[in-house]
Order: C-alpha cells, then structure tokens, then sequence
C-alpha cells in the first residue's frame, strides 16, 4: 500500500503538486489524468522514489522511495515515457537487469516479446520508438513486481500493439500489484483502468472507482441533446452526455467524457467525490 | 526474507558482472581502439617509412612509450565519462537509479571498474601487444618496460653531464618513490574525471579538465608558501658548495625535499582522492530525474 500525505513538490518557484493525499491499494490499476503540466509524471517519479518530496511525505510499505532501498526498488518498476535505447539485444538486456528483480522471470519477457510481435535478439538501440516500448513493457511486465508506475505506456505504439498491451495488461499483472498509469490516451485503457485518478493543477480532482463514478454520474449515449448535463458531445452516431446520477441507474463510464465533465465542473466533481 | 539494504555479496557479485557488461557495452569499442592506439602508430609510421622509401621503421621502445602515454591519457580522460556519464540522462539514468542495488554496492563497482578492472585491462593488453610487435620485428629487441628504464638512464647521463647535483635529483626523479607517488595521482585524476561524468551533463571532459585547471590554480595559491617555506633550505650557498665539491651536506637536503615534496603530494592526493570520492557517492545517493 502506498500512503500520500500532504504532498508538495515544485520546481523553482513553480508549485506543481500541493497537499496531495491519497491512498493506493493493492489489486489496481489506476488511471492518472490531467493536462499536460499538472504533474503526473512528477508524481510518478515521486512515487519510485526518482525524486524528492519537498512537503509531506510517500510511504510505501512502510518505506521512504527516495531512500531507494535495494528492498523496495525489488518491489517496483518506473516505466518512463521516454525509454533509453540501450547498446544490447533486448534478450541480452533482460538478463543483464532482469536477475536484481528476485521474481523477474525470463520465459515471460520472452512470451510477451512474442505478443508484441518483437524480436528479442535485435538491438535496442536499433529498434524503433514503438518496439523499444514495447521491449520496456514487456521487461517491466516480467519483473512481477508489487508496485508498477507506467507513464504514457501506449504513447508511440501503433494499433495493433495497443490491443496487445491490453491484452498484455490482462493477462501478465500480478493480482496485488499496484499499477498506476498516467495516460492521454483514455481510449486505449478503457477497459484496464479502475480507479480513475483526476489531477488538476497542484490537486486531486477525482480519485473513484468505476463503479463510484457511475454511481454518481450517469452517461447517456442517446441521440438527443437533453437539458441538465454536465457536459455533452456530440459523436458520429449521436451523443454523450453526461449527467448528475439522481436515479440510480447504471450506465457505461465514458473516461474522455468524465474527464471533460471534471474539467468543466471542477468544484462540483470535487465536491461529489469528496477529494 | 530480510534483504540487506546495505551491501549484500551476492547482489553486488552480479551487479558487478552488469555492470562490467555495460561498461563493455558503452566503452567497448572505444576500449579496444585507444588499446590498439600504440600498435597503430607504429604500423603507420613504418608504413609512412616503406611509402617515402626510407624502409619499414621500427619505433624504438621510447616512442612506443609516448604512443601509450597518450592513450593512457585519452582513457583516462574519456573512460569514466563514457561508462557512466548516462547517469546523468533523464532516461536512462532514471533505469540505473531503479535497479535494485544499493548506492553503496553501485559506488563500489564503479570504483572497481573504473581505477582497477578497466585500467588493469588496458595495461595488460598494450604490455601484451608490445611483448607481440618486438617479438615480430627483428629489428626490435626492447618492450616499452625495458624502454622505461632507458629513458630513466638517458635522463639521469644526461643530467650527469650538467652537474652531479642535478644528477641526484633526476635518478630520484626516476626512482621507484616518485613512480608510486605518479600512481596516486592517476588514481586522482580518474576519480576528478569520474565525478565530473556524473556532475556535468554535456561536454563532460572538457569541463572536468577547466574545472580540474581552476583547483589546481587554488591549491597552487595556497600550497605555495607552504612549498617554499619547505624550500627555504635551499639556497645559493648550498647550491655554490655542491658545485665546489662539497656534496654531502647537499644530498641530505636535496633528499629531504623530495621526501617531503613527495609527503605533500600523497596527502594532497588522499585529500583530493576522499574528496572526490564523497562527492561521488553523495552524487549517487541524491540525483533526481
């Protein structure tokens, strides 16, 4: 379990996160959304310990990441969103690194290397942008660790390769494992991540589970603009609309269209959400 | 099972093989050429030699010394920048930072590789290689370490031929104390360049040898009355009675300043030595990307 109190973090005199508080459990794969520069990849690095908090503190399992103890390190893996194309064979590269993680298992880089259609005798620094994320997925897949910090994972792959990292996500993340994925591309992860996490500028917007989200707020995806909705869109087969959930019932989470609903209406989504 | 968080044999036995690897990975190619350097230099002088019709040249034991001389300097000077100045790149500095080995276990490997296991090689191969050219070339019958105590020889006849005092001062000069004492300032100069590759993030050797030229100016200012107060032993009467013959009241100073020309040197080196070292692990310890 990750514990966050009263996070601050800025760079120079420009505050990027301010009193952030929240917890992360075990089994979940959060989504992290916010505009660019709200600081998602700051809190990322934070959270693996890449980076100092100036105010309050992470704890994770008990631990400080920024002591960087060999023993939490083994427990965790910071998928950056910008991955370093090393002089070596990818195959080379996973036992080369692969045997400090003490449950990384070599047979399952390879099975998703072939997933992703990548071959894990080519060198790195010869792949292109979308294979070298994928080799980096696939390594800090096989780490089998408890803590896993993706940031943008599906930037730069093509489409077929973003179905295999759903699948990929699906099939190869460990049951207690605490994912967090900071992300753009809603799309892609539609159906991998719950609980979704809303960062504004300096804040949390939002941090629910689906099932919150839905409780609270109803999507309609009918063909009629309606009075009343937070936010509506139209779309090529009609719209999406988004409205306060007074009755109850239970509708599809549109992550593009909540995203925009939280964006518009700041004060009224915190304050349902009690963030 | 409790994982020590310190340092942990078996962790750092495999880190050290990693990261042996990598080192070969980044440095490789570099490591073989400037190895290779002193070889090259001689088959293109001999080459150059039959190509103006002089006949294959052979270069003596002296210059194959200066060929290695120089590269011993490249690789000093490009080694510790080009096997671990990616630290200080966002991305893949970010994937060394997370890998679970202690600071200590990384600060200790990176000693290891970079002043005893790379150096050692270098060594070897180049002593390997010349063993190789003299064995070849019949017109060569001294490797660079025979080559060494001839330019020793050389120095000392010719300073002979001056005074006898000078003399004195040269064979000191070539003996084995001042070698040991040249060692540490090696040892010294990897360790600047090394902190240097994970302080600087571009232009890595050229700012760690203007900044090295700025501490050096320092320590000069503040060593200089310090040396020559040590040296105010000396003076023209000692200097005149040695030219008179009177050599033996001369020798026990010349000695004593040397001895303690070399006592500053080591302490200085250790200071510097400790000091970059500190600085080195604290840098592991508090990078951020």
């Amino acid at each position: 379990m990750i514990k966050i109190n009263d996070l601050g973090f800025s760079y120079g005199d420009t505050p990027v996160l301010k009193n952030i508080t929240m917890t992360l459990e075990e089994g979940r794969i959060y989504g992290l959304l916010g505009e660019n520069g709200v600081g998602k990849t700051t809190l990322l690095t934070l959270l693996c310990g890449l980076k100092k908090p100036m105010a309050g503190s992470i704890v994770t399992d008990g631990r400080n990441p920024f002591d960087r103890e060999p023993s939490l390190l083994s427990e965790q893996y910071y998928l950056s969103d910008d991955n370093a194309p090393v002089h070596m064979k990818a195959i080379e590269y996973a036992r080369n690194y692969g045997k400090f993680w003490e449950r990384f298992d070599i047979q399952k880089f390879i099975d998703l290397m072939g997933l992703f259609e990548t071959d894990p005798e080519q060198m790195m620094n010869k792949m292109s942008a979308g294979q070298l994320k994928k080799t980096y997925i696939g390594f800090a897949l096989a780490c089998n660790t408890r803590y896993l910090f993706m940031d943008e994972p599906t930037n730069g792959l093509d489409i077929p390769s973003k179905a295999q990292f759903r699948k990929a996500m699906a099939l190869y993340t460990r049951e207690d494992s605490v994912v967090l994925i900071s992300t753009h591309q809603v799309r892609d992860l539609e159906n991998v991540i719950d609980p979704i996490i809303i960062l504004d500028k300096r804040n949390v917007l939002l941090n629910a589970s689906i099932e919150e989200i839905s409780e609270k707020l109803y999507f309609d995806y009918g063909s009629e603009i309606k009075e009343g909705a937070l936010y509506s869109e139209l779309t090529p087969g009609g719209c999406i609309q988004v409205f306060p959930n007074s009755t109850g019932k239970e509708s599809k989470v549109n992550i593009e269209a909540l995203f925009n609903t939280a964006h518009q209406h700041k004060g009224l989504i915190k304050g349902m959400f009690n963030n | 099972m409790e994982i020590n968080n310190i340092f942990n044999c078996k962790r750092f036995g495999k880190y050290l093989v990693s990261d042996l690897t990598r080192c070969g990975a980044n440095f490789g190619v570099s490591f073989i050429t400037i190895t290779l350097a002193g070889v090259l230099a001689y088959l293109v002088a001999g080459t150059v030699s039959m190509a103006t019709g002089s006949g294959w040249y052979s270069s003596n034991a002296l210059i194959r010394t200066i060929y290695i001389g120089i590269s011993a300097v490249i690789l000093i000077c490009t080694m510790p920048a080009k096997c671990y100045g990616f630290i200080t790149d966002k991305r893949a500095g970010a994937n060394w930072l997370m890998l679970p080995v202690s600071t200590t276990e990384k600060f200790i490997s990176m000693l290891l590789n970079t002043m005893i296991i790379i150096p050692s090689a270098f060594l070897g191969g180049v002593l390997l290689l010349d063993c190789l050219i003299v064995a070849l070339d019949p017109n060569l019958d001294t490797t660079i370490i025979g080559g060494m105590k001839e330019l020793s020889w050389l120095i000392s006849e010719m300073a002979a031929q001056e005074s006898e005092v000078n003399a004195f001062l040269t064979e000191n000069i070539a003996n084995d104390k001042i070698f040991l004492t040249s060692i540490d300032d090696i040892a010294t100069w990897i360790l600047m360049f090394l902190l240097g590759a994970l302080y600087f993030k571009k232009n890595k050797a050229t700012k760690t040898v203007l900044s090295w030229i700025a501490v050096c100016i320092i320590i000069s200012i503040f060593a200089s009355p310090f040396m020559l107060s040590m040296s105010g032993n000396i003076n023209m009467e000692t200097i005149n009675a040695v030219n008179n013959g009177d050599l033996e009241a001369s020798y026990m100073i010349v000695d004593e300043l040397i001895n303690k020309a070399i006592v500053f040197d080591v302490i200085l080196d250790t200071i510097l030595m400790v000091g970059a070292a500190v600085g080195i692990f604290f840098r592991i310890k508090t990078i951020k990307h």
